[in-house]
């Protein structure tokens, strides 16, 4: 009798137990209790909610250009640095050169090549993505957001888009035209190379999209320079009309930015280069990316405290040679010399790293914006429009264009000896173009796509000063070689990073040059 | 005399004690209850009170007369939870008992266990204490290479690294890997369990193999015994590779930057190699012969005290110990100490109540280098550099020589490896409190129920200070003065829930079940801050006025949680002694997978069927004492390492644009992530013969990993993101065995020896690969660089690359020939040159450079003559000893190999580049430097040049036979040791590492079997760690 009651109370307990832990199991709070959000950050489900969210994100999308949030490639800026000067002529190796840098000098580019890899401009086109396809939805959300302010913003990420476009088509030729939002690995993620055409007309459709809705002016000097604005979009426009041969529509929309009577170049004198790149957002500025103690200009510590290149003085000499008659330097071409490079100090490129003329920045202090467009740049591309598109003799046309190459070396103060006089011919001005932008922007990052319009031009029938240009400054034993290839008009632009290559599953092909 | 009023299940009750006339008076709580009367040296007594109010008792002397007893018994095995006697496991698994080791040095037990377990490969990190070691069972079953396996302390999971989540800036995991804190002392006995159907109880966690330890305890009515051990090592400085000196390396400088311009060094820019008195600062401080590896590196010690207490009544037994260590390492500004104690304590309750508790504390304080790559930064450093500065007048300063920038650059691809070593900062600070309580409850017979519940508190301070002595950099620089603290905080907390049955009906049948529910959850808080620019080297902490509001400054914190839930029911049946059959099932759920992928079950099933059981095997019965044939199979699985993949996170930028705060999506939500899972088949032996004086196992296996995950796999990054963290990549099987044998081939009364030794080899192949995933990793090699394939059907961690020829020393030779031997012509007729890429980079060879083999015979070197060149993985590895005891003395020894692997030698790679101004080894003393000369070593090259592409030259063999220890104990004589006051005193001497045999040219063959970016591309790289020093251990250790 009491065996049975101990044994009864015992199952009873059993039973207990059992029950209740099979009732943990089977309720499916289990599931519950192993559905853990991440506590130290948002998740993408909760954010997107409101306009002040979505400006987070377009703003994520030009703070995105500065710098690296991920480490392990160049940042936007400094590959529309490095795209614009690498192959160039300009840029010379110095105490610290990485190998990536002397492999492209010697005319040996690989896929493997770091410069080739793209990885930050795709990044920032997903930001972009994201704020295109998050935007009409918080607009559903949001009762206090408007349509015109939802459209401005979508407009923004356009031309940031855009604009990276325009920097791999012009690197690269095809690229994958990504236009989705990438979320989630539930999407695919290969993919290949879009047409040249399809490129270009999405960034002509994404411009013509965006101008329709980006505002002049935020009322704020700041930030009509670091973020777009119709100007800036003009500006895009110009240089990509240029790029596809479409001359009147550049000029148009030079004369846009030109007639608007809102820039102006700043005065060639001693504040020069404190007023129009240290100090920055200057009325020259029509696109500049706003670099500040946070996060500082990356070109300081690459030329001054890494030294990883300096300018090259044999190409200096060339653009700016010495005037024998001109017993002061600084009446020189305020470009040159303490201009864009600084001949005592080593060559160094003083573009980013004078505060004026004679000293330095220090580290902390280089917050310097980088110039993407500025005015001079503007009446550059009209000469080169009006130049370009010379069909027959025009003299008042050639004029209109020798002016505006004029009033940018007038500012300048250039030297007499690189005045190249009255060309009036197609050929003649296309070619003072050329050298002038070279003087204008050297270190700017526009040097080689400079080079690549002039030579694609009329059939690549100017190839000969594309190799020209390395008799300066590639290595003497590689120069053959070097020229050799630029007889393949494929190796102009770089091959596709080798990793895109491998992860695509064969999707994506290989340059045509760069193939096995 | 003690009264001691008891219950039904002999729980105590109340209790007292008679006066000195034999008089008590006990109340009692229930009159049903009974009464124990006990003294010491009388045999107990227990009465039924049945309403008496007084009782008088007399005791009887407790005298016994031991005649001849057969004591009988069974090896039993834990393996998590139920113990299973030895000789009836179907499921193969390794042990190994504390006496096998216990009088060898060892810091840690994996070192201890090294080469002693038949497939568990252990290879150390490397040579610098706290630096941890590496284990693999059976192989890697997964293409990210790092797969250690789980740890469980006395049946609690053990977390061993702490929380992957954290991402330290500046220390490697490695730094944290220092796998236990628990004293080698301390531990009673290891069981490896190695295949799933043996780890199915424990889950995914598992899914790597388990390591079980189960620590020392006290025993039932034991009187204290007290012991103290003391081990004190000798590390000898193991020297290292002759590296070129000053002026060696001068001339060779000079002679490669020639031969790449054919312009000298212009010396007037590079005063490194200027030579010249008129410049006194530069002529000083350029002008040493130093040898900046000895410079760092100095000679060791260890050690190591022990004191524990052991022992036990009827009710309760305990052991308590402590533990010192104090660890000097060959590299200087390494060493480690560690303070630990634990207390282990067991209380009956009644006959059916159980109660355990365990608590364990463990204090360490470890100094590692600032930088981890000291010593590839010394190997390499400019040997005409001077350690200290000199002063424009030549006089020296006796402060450090860290120039900003020279030669060879600046911080932090160089810098001066003395001044880190001595001002660098990086301690490590780590307190675990682990606690454990346990409750047996016998419900009824053969049916019990446990629970156990554990919270274990790990936490890391890691401190860290660059001095700028060291780096020589700008005081504005951001990397001057940076003083790094890092607070992570790690809290596991784990509960079991478990009820067991086990039964025997009708004599042969025997029956046991179990069912458990285990839960586990981590949680993890930290917090860390950079700072940087504090005004002196002395002023270390980041509270220091410093820098704080720049990119990569500033304070982060991170939190973690993670949860998982397991149940499992496991049966075991066996009949007759003959038949064991035993399978179980697991369900399981983990926090780090989205809602489709959360759950999974997990079977396993083993077979046994012990052949020497049968009627027929009776004539053999006189010594064959066990021979079993085993099967198993069990699936089991591993969840990713990190938390919350299958959500995509938002990110703030550390800069805001135009003053408005910036975000970005951060991470790509991996929401078809699955469990990574192993299905293991296992074939075994097991004999046992004439009573364990040979005894052996045998296992075949295979193990097959279906979507085996990749970490940090490349993605097309056209997609924003440039690599997803983790993906489920494709299969790879592990097929191999395991042989263990052990002898005794002399057993005499004064005279024993024993011989054991293991064998295991693991073929590992890869199955299949996603197809997005890149299975070739560098197509086009370039100097330095090996070219990767993961091929299926073929092993994982292959390297492939030219073949090396030599030297080109003819005119002849750089001719290109075709397959017939004639010379290639163009189209003109001209003879055609070797030419090494001659779509890209078209360099043509010239005399003096390296010659790599033509494979396709078409004067082109390039990716189409890249052949396969070796791979990492090793054909055989394993140990065997032998333990020889005559009388009072005894000699272990025991050897360690791996057999057939393949080491790139990087450390020649780059020592014998003469690519750029690093130092070089002294082999390249004898390079080719003009027509004539012959030799294996081509010119040097600065910056131009394919002289080092991955190639055979640099792939070495990589086995090796290591005497891991030689001991030589000797036991004091019990009455000498009694006049001393003690039980017992042993004394003994080990010589740890002191013979190798290999071809390797290397410093030292054992290298890290992990792979430092967590691709198993990379296993087999030797990147000069630090190697294994030659030791000399002296122990004692008294009982009392």
């Amino acid at each position: 009798m009491e065996k049975t009651t101990i044994h009864r109370k015992a199952m009873k307990r059993i039973l207990n137990i059992v029950l209740g832990l099979a009732f943990l199991v089977a309720a499916g709070s289990c599931s519950d209790w192993l559905y853990l959000e991440p506590e130290d950050g948002v998740i993408v489900d909760e954010f997107w909610n409101s306009q002040a969210d979505l400006k987070a994100g377009v703003m994520g999308c030009y703070a995105s250009m500065l710098g690296n949030n991920v480490s392990g490639s160049l940042s936007v800026t400094e590959l529309m640095f490095y795209w614009g000067e690498i192959r160039a002529d300009m840029l010379m190796r110095f105490n610290n050169t990485s190998q990536d840098f002397i492999l492209i000098w010697q005319g040996d580019i690989k896929s493997t090549n770091g410069f080739c890899k793209w990885n930050s401009l795709y990044r920032t086109i997903n930001y972009c993505n994201n704020v295109l396809e998050r935007a009409p939805v918080i607009l559903e959300l949001d009762a206090s957001f408007s349509p015109v302010l939802m459209n401005q913003y979508r407009a923004e990420a356009l031309t940031i888009r855009a604009l990276m476009y325009f920097y791999l088509t012009r690197t690269f030729d095809r690229v994958p035209l990504i236009l989705q939002a990438t979320n989630s690995d539930l999407q695919t993620i290969t993919a290949g190379k879009a047409e040249r055409q399809a490129i270009w007309d999405q960034i002509e459709a994404d411009l013509l999209e965006a101008e329709k809705h980006i505002p002049f002016s935020y009322d704020n000097v700041a930030e009509d320079k670091g973020r777009i604005t119709k100007y800036s979009v003009w500006a895009i426009m110009a240089d990509f009309y240029l790029w596809i041969e479409q001359y009147a529509k550049s000029e148009e929309a030079c004369n846009k930015i030109i007639n608007s009577g809102r820039f102006w170049l700043v005065p060639g004198n001693l504040d020069w280069l404190s007023n129009l790149y240290v100090k920055g957002n200057s009325p020259e500025g029509i696109f500049e990316l706003q670099f500040d103690v946070d996060i500082l200009n990356p070109f300081f510590n690459t030329f001054r405290t890494r030294s990883n290149y300096r300018a090259h003085p044999d190409v200096m000499e060339f653009f700016w040679p010495t005037d024998p008659f001109l017993a002061n330097a600084d009446s020189a071409d305020i470009r040159g010399d303490k201009g864009a490079y600084n001949s005592s100090r080593n060559f160094s490129i003083w573009k980013y790293i004078g505060r004026d003329r004679t000293f330095e920045l220090t580290a902390n202090e280089a917050t310097s914006n980088f110039i993407v467009y500025r005015y001079a740049d503007i009446l550059l591309m009209k000469a080169e429009a009006i130049a370009a598109g010379l069909t027959a003799d025009d003299p008042a046309r050639s004029k209109e264009a020798l002016d505006l190459i004029r009033m940018v070396r007038r500012r300048a103060n250039a030297s007499a000896l690189t005045d190249e006089g009255e060309p009036t011919g197609r050929d003649g001005l296309m070619m003072y173009i050329l050298n002038e932008r070279a003087r204008e922007f050297a270190f700017e990052g526009k040097r080689w796509f400079d080079l690549m319009r002039y030579v694609k031009r009329d059939n690549h029938r100017n190839l000969q000063v594309l190799k020209n240009i390395y008799q300066l400054s590639a290595p003497p034993d590689k120069l053959l070689s070097i020229q050799s290839k630029l007889n393949d008009f494929n190796s102009h632009y770089l091959p596709l990073p080798q990793a895109d290559i491998e992860a695509s599953n064969s999707q994506l092909e290989q340059n045509p040059f760069y193939k096995e | 005399m003690t009264v001691v009023e008891m219950d039904r299940n002999n729980r105590i009750a109340t209790g007292t004690s008679t006066n000195i006339d034999g008089e008590y008076v006990i109340s009692m709580t229930d009159a049903a209850n009974k009464l124990q009367f006990s003294f010491v040296g009388f045999k107990e007594q227990i009465l039924e009170v049945r309403g008496r109010n007084r009782i008088d008792v007399v005791l009887e002397e407790d005298v016994y007369t031991l005649e001849a007893i057969d004591v009988v018994a069974q090896k039993v095995t834990n393996i998590g939870m139920v113990n299973i006697q030895e000789r009836d496991l179907a499921m193969p698994v390794a042990r190994l008992s504390a006496r096998e080791f216990e009088d060898v040095q060892a810091s840690s037990i994996d070192e201890a266990m090294q080469g002693r377990l038949s497939g568990v490969d252990i290879a150390s990190n490397s040579g610098d204490p706290g630096a941890g070691m590496s284990i693999r069972i059976r192989g890697v079953s997964t293409l990210s290479a790092n797969s250690n396996p789980m740890i469980v302390v006395d049946n609690i999971p053990y977390e061993v690294s702490i929380s992957s989540d954290f991402s330290f800036s500046t220390a490697n995991e490695e730094g944290y890997s220092q796998m236990l804190n628990i004293p080698v002392d301390d531990i009673m006995e290891i069981t490896v369990l190695k295949d799933a159907a043996a780890t199915a109880l424990w889950g995914t966690k598992a899914a790597n193999g388990v390591l079980m330890i189960t620590t020392k305890r006290g025993a039932k009515g034991r009187e204290p015994v007290i012991s103290f051990n003391y081990r004190g090592t000798f590390s000898k400085n193991p020297g290292h590779i002759p590296m070129l000196n000053g002026d060696e390396y001068s001339t060779m400088i000079l002679e490669a930057y020639q031969n790449s311009y054919d312009v000298p060094l212009n010396t007037s820019l590079r005063k490194e190699f200027l030579y010249s008195a008129n410049d006194p600062y530069y002529f000083y401080n350029y002008g040493a012969n130093t040898d900046w590896m000895k410079a760092i590196t100095r000679n060791g010690r260890t050690g190591n005290y022990d004191f524990s207490i052991t022992g036990g009544g009827n009710k309760a037994f305990y052991r308590f110990s402590v533990n010192y260590q104090d660890q000097v390492g060959t590299t200087r500004g390494t060493d480690m100490n560690r303070l630990s104690s634990r207390l282990n304590l067991d209380y009956f309750i009644s006959d059916k109540l159980k109660m355990r508790a365990d608590f364990s504390i463990a204090h360490s304080n470890t100094n590692a280098n600032y930088r981890s790559d000291l010593r590839s930064v010394a190997y390499k450093k400019m040997p005409n550099m001077s350690i200290y500065e000199y002063d424009a007048y030549g006089h020296l300063t006796g402060n450090y020589f860290s120039p900003e920038s020279n030669a060879q650059g600046t911080y932090p691809g160089t810098y001066n490896p003395v001044a880190m070593a001595n001002d660098g900062v990086n301690r490590i600070l780590n307190d675990r409190i682990t606690t454990k309580y346990s409750l047996y409850y016998d419900i009824l017979k053969g049916l019990r129920y446990t629970f156990d519940i554990s919270f274990d508190v790990n936490t890391n301070k890691n401190k860290t200070f660059l001095p700028q002595t060291a780096t020589g950099k700008a005081w504005t620089d951001l990397s001057v003065n940076r003083a790094y603290d890092f607070d992570g905080d790690n809290y596991y907390i784990y509960s079991n829930n478990m009820l067991t049955y086990a039964r025997n009906f009708g004599g042969k049948h025997d029956l046991s079940s179990s069912w458990n529910l285990m839960t586990n959850e981590r949680i993890g808080n930290a917090y860390r801050i950079t700072t940087s620019n504090t005004v002196s080297p002395s002023q270390q902490d980041p509270s220091n006025p410093s820098k704080v509001n720049e990119s990569g400054l500033g304070p982060g914190s991170e939190r973690t949680r993670g949860r998982d839930i397991g149940s499992a029911l496991m049966v075991n049946y066996k009949y007759g002694d003959r038949y064991i059959v035993s399978g179980g099932v697991r369900y399981e759920g983990n926090s780090r997978f989205d809602e489709y992928n959360r759950f999974a079950w997990f079977p396993s099933l083993s077979l046994a069927w012990r052949l020497s059981g049968e009627e027929f095997m009776r004539p053999f019965s006189r010594w064959m004492n066990d021979l079993r044939f085993r099967f198993s199979y069990g699936e089991n699985g591993n969840p990713p390492r990190y938390e919350g993949m299958f959500f995509s996170n938002i990110g703030s930028f550390n800069w805001n644009y135009l003053g408005n705060s910036a975000i970005y999506t951060s991470n790509m939500a991996l929401k078809s992530l699955k469990w990574e899972s192993i299905h293991t088949y296992n074939y075994g032996i097991t004999a046992d013969f004439f009573d364990s004086r040979i005894y052996f196992e045998i296992d075949y296996y295979l193990n097959k990993t279906k979507d085996m995950f990749g970490y940090n796999i490349p993605v097309q990054s056209s997609s924003g993101y440039s690599s997803k963290s983790i993906v489920n990549l494709g299969a790879m099987d592990n097929v191999g065995y395991d042989f263990s044998l052990k002898t005794v081939p002399v057993l005499k009364k004064d005279f024993k020896m024993t011989f054991d030794i293991n064998i295991a080899r693991n073929y590992n192949v890869l199955r299949e690969l996603a197809d997005d995933y890149s299975n070739v990793r560098n197509v086009t090699i370039s100097n330095g660089l090996y070219q990767n394939i993961a091929q299926i059907d073929n092993p994982a961690g292959s390297f492939y690359g030219y073949r090396y020829k030599g030297v080109y020393t003819t005119e002849e030779m750089l001719i290109a020939r075709d397959a017939d031997g004639n010379k290639i012509t163009n189209p003109n007729g001209q003879e055609v040159k070797m030419v090494y890429d001659f779509d890209n980079t078209r360099y043509y060879f010239e005399l003096g450079d390296a010659m790599y083999e033509d494979v396709n015979h078409d004067g082109n070197i390039n990716a189409s003559d890249i052949v396969y060149l070796g791979n990492a993985n090793p054909a055989f590895t394993g140990g065997f000893g032998s333990m020889i005891s005559y009388k009072n003395f005894s000699l272990n020894s025991f050897f360690y190999y791996r057999y057939g692997n393949d080491i790139i030698n990087r450390t020649r790679m780059f020592g014998e580049a003469m690519f750029s101004y690093d130092n070089q080894l002294r082999s390249t003393l004898r390079r080719w430097r003009k027509p004539g000369d012959e030799t294996d070593i081509p010119r040097a090259l600065y910056r131009t040049g394919y002289n080092y592409v991955g190639s055979d030259r640099f792939v070495e063999d990589g086995s090796f036979l290591r005497l891991k220890y030689i001991t030589l104990t000797y036991r004091v004589p019990g009455k000498f040791a009694q006049k001393l006051g003690c039980k017992s005193i042993r004394v003994s001497t080990t010589l740890n590492n002191l013979l190798t045999f290999t071809n390797y040219s290397g410093q030292d063959p054992e290298i890290t079997i992990r792979s430092a970016d967590d691709v198993i591309y990379t296993v087999g790289y030797d990147d000069s760690n630090t190697p294994r020093s030659r030791d000399v251990t002296f122990i004692l250790a008294i009982t009392l």
